[in-house]
């Protein structure tokens, strides 16, 4: 549809306010960002303005910092995978259950995301330590002799950021679930499948989209958790959003901080990016390909 | 809106359908464990933190109140999440009618500004915040955490809005219009209470977001803008057992559950799920 003059001006008496708000509240902060993340830091006069990237190089040199970014990588990867694991018979619960079922099981999931993190980690810090419920229960069923050490591992972080996330994933897979046509199913099983041949070969496939969505969100989601990783991870795992807070409000190094916080937003936005031109590549190469057989078989 | 899934359920027999249930309970549990571990251990009567609790009994709610930092951070969080759920509410408003109204190409733009907060990491936008409003004059006041609520709370209540003013047909403004109603009369009789559920469950997401969030606040935080999350983080590095914690902690939990049931009960759970797909 064509804009023409008092069209644009019915947009902007609506949209005009929010534009100028953002961009001031938020659009030139992030871009300010980007633009001290070259600057200096000098620890007697503060901030030097240069265009100078050595704190990027400074923390892609060092096995440390990298050691940090590395570890983000694999637990976030980690979490991915567990909540694409656990939601699948979630999401199809979700959507065959009916009134005060679907309704309960909507609660149970948003809540872990509405309540604070800091209250949902506090709460895994009762349960996993060494004397919580946790390991009462391992020890009293008789899974293990001592006390399992839960609190300030990479599997207990795994486990946080698995809870909180899971209704990210469960509602991606089960808004593609909802779109499948209820007769291939059908078809199938008056051909004989049983229900694992249904969802091996037509649900799960059919789910790939939200599932990929699910995928990209818990992922990026996990990379950027601050209080679940340094709650329960402590001081000895950190991750790299705690070594950005710690940089900029303990030693005040606003600079080395902003360079880190765009480490952190292009190593995640740099991994999406990898998959969707992945598939865009993938997907031209195979229209290509059809194409390529039409035209030899004409 | 009854809806029969892709077949996968229907070809189950009963045992199938009751270890699916089975399973479903197993996640409930583990979903619900840590909140309920601080809830109901916060009612124990022992001088550290125990789950299951020793004894019942409410003295740490009553302790709250011989500690007016904490009773502080409550009153400046629930007012920080009020005005930023409905400055965030307002924006979707306006940022919902513009998209669907005028379809141009402008509204990539809106949507970049409005809707992008939620995808960055948000000890990044914290970082932002702190810089940029130190140097706007306004970093350590109660306003600079207004601001950063307010982009904290925004995409959450756009996107519900979005849904809500993208389901009513159009038509039926104009019909009110061919009818001889005022363009204000039409959106307000006909448009308004149609779209109204999403604008309720986009303010009380929106409220959720901000009440809880601990990032941002902790960035902008000065002795004069603690909020309930920030006090929260910092008291426990120091006394991390101390039962008057999980009390202080289970009445954030009794607010949000207030302000959830509100969501719940407004939002239609089947529109949530046809627009969160791809």
């Amino acid at each position: 549809m064509q804009l023409d003059v008092s069209r644009l001006k019915g947009w902007l008496a609506l949209a005009l306010v929010p534009l100028i708000v953002f961009a001031v509240i938020y659009v030139a902060p992030v871009l300010q960002l980007f633009w001290l993340s070259l600057s200096r830091f000098d620890p007697s006069s503060g901030i030097v303005p240069a265009v100078d990237p050595s704190y990027y190089v400074e923390y892609l040199t060092d096995s440390y910092y990298l050691g940090i970014l590395g570890r983000t990588v694999i637990v976030s990867v980690a979490t991915t995978f567990m909540t694409a694991i656990l939601a699948y018979p979630l999401a199809l619960y979700l959507l065959v259950s009916t009134g005060w079922r679907q309704t309960c099981l909507f609660i149970v999931l948003v809540l872990p995301l509405v309540t604070s993190s800091i209250v949902v980690s506090y709460g895994w810090l009762i349960l996993l330590g060494q004397k919580g419920l946790v390991n009462d229960v391992v020890i009293g069923i008789g899974l293990a002799s001592a006390p399992l050490q839960l609190m300030y591992t990479n599997t207990g972080i795994v486990v946080g950021l698995t809870h909180v996330l899971l209704v990210f994933m469960t509602l991606s897979v089960a808004a593609s679930m909802q779109g499948i046509d209820a007769n291939l199913a059908k078809a199938a099983r008056s051909l004989g499948a049983t229900s694992w041949t249904i969802f091996r070969t037509i649900t799960f496939p059919l789910t790939l989209p939200g599932l990929r969505t699910g995928c990209l969100l818990v992922f990026s989601l996990s990379m950027s958790a601050y209080a679940t990783p340094v709650l329960i991870g402590g001081s000895r795992l950190k991750v790299l959003s705690y070594l950005i807070y710690q940089q900029s409000s303990s030693l005040l190094n606003w600079p080395f901080a902003a360079a880190m916080a765009v480490i952190l937003l292009a190593s995640t936005l740099g991994i999406v990016g990898l998959v969707r031109f992945y598939e865009y590549v993938r997907k031209n190469t195979a229209l290509h390909s059809a194409d390529s057989v039409i035209e030899a078989s004409r | 809106m009854s809806y029969r899934p892709d077949g996968t359920y229907s070809a189950f027999g009963r045992i199938k359908r009751g270890a699916l249930a089975a399973y479903v309970m197993l996640v409930a549990v583990f979903l619900i464990a840590p909140i309920v571990a601080i809830t109901l251990g916060s009612l124990t009567d022992s001088n550290y933190v125990s789950f299951p609790p020793q004894g019942l009994t409410l003295k740490w709610y009553a302790a709250i109140f011989s500690k007016p930092v904490y009773l502080k951070a409550l009153l400046l969080s629930l007012i920080i999440a009020f005005l930023s759920a409905t400055a965030a509410s307002v924006i979707g408003v306006l940022v919902a009618f513009a998209m669907h109204r005028y379809p141009t190409r402008l509204n990539i733009l809106l949507q970049a500004f409005v809707l992008t907060p939620v995808m960055l990491p948000s000890i990044f936008i914290g970082l932002a915040f702190l810089i940029a409003y130190t140097r706007m004059g306004f970093g350590g006041s109660p306003l600079g955490l207004f601001a950063a609520h307010v982009v904290v709370a925004t995409p959450f209540a756009v996107s519900l809005i979005l849904i809500g003013v993208g389901a009513v047909n159009p038509a039926l403004e104009m019909a009110a219009r061919s009818l001889g109603a005022s363009p204000w009369r039409a959106r307000r009789l006909i448009t308004l209470p149609l779209v109204a559920w999403s604008i309720t469950a986009g303010w009380a997401f929106a409220f959720m977001m901000s009440f809880g969030s601990l990032e941002v606040s902790l960035f902008l935080n000065t002795p004069e803008t603690v909020t309930l999350p920030v006090a929260i983080y910092t008291s426990l590095e120091w006394s991390p057992l101390d039962p008057m914690l999980t009390a202080i902690s289970s009445g954030l939990v009794i607010v949000t559950l207030i302000v959830l049931l509100l969501l719940v009960r407004t939002v239609k759970i089947d529109q949530l799920m046809k627009r969160n797909g791809s």
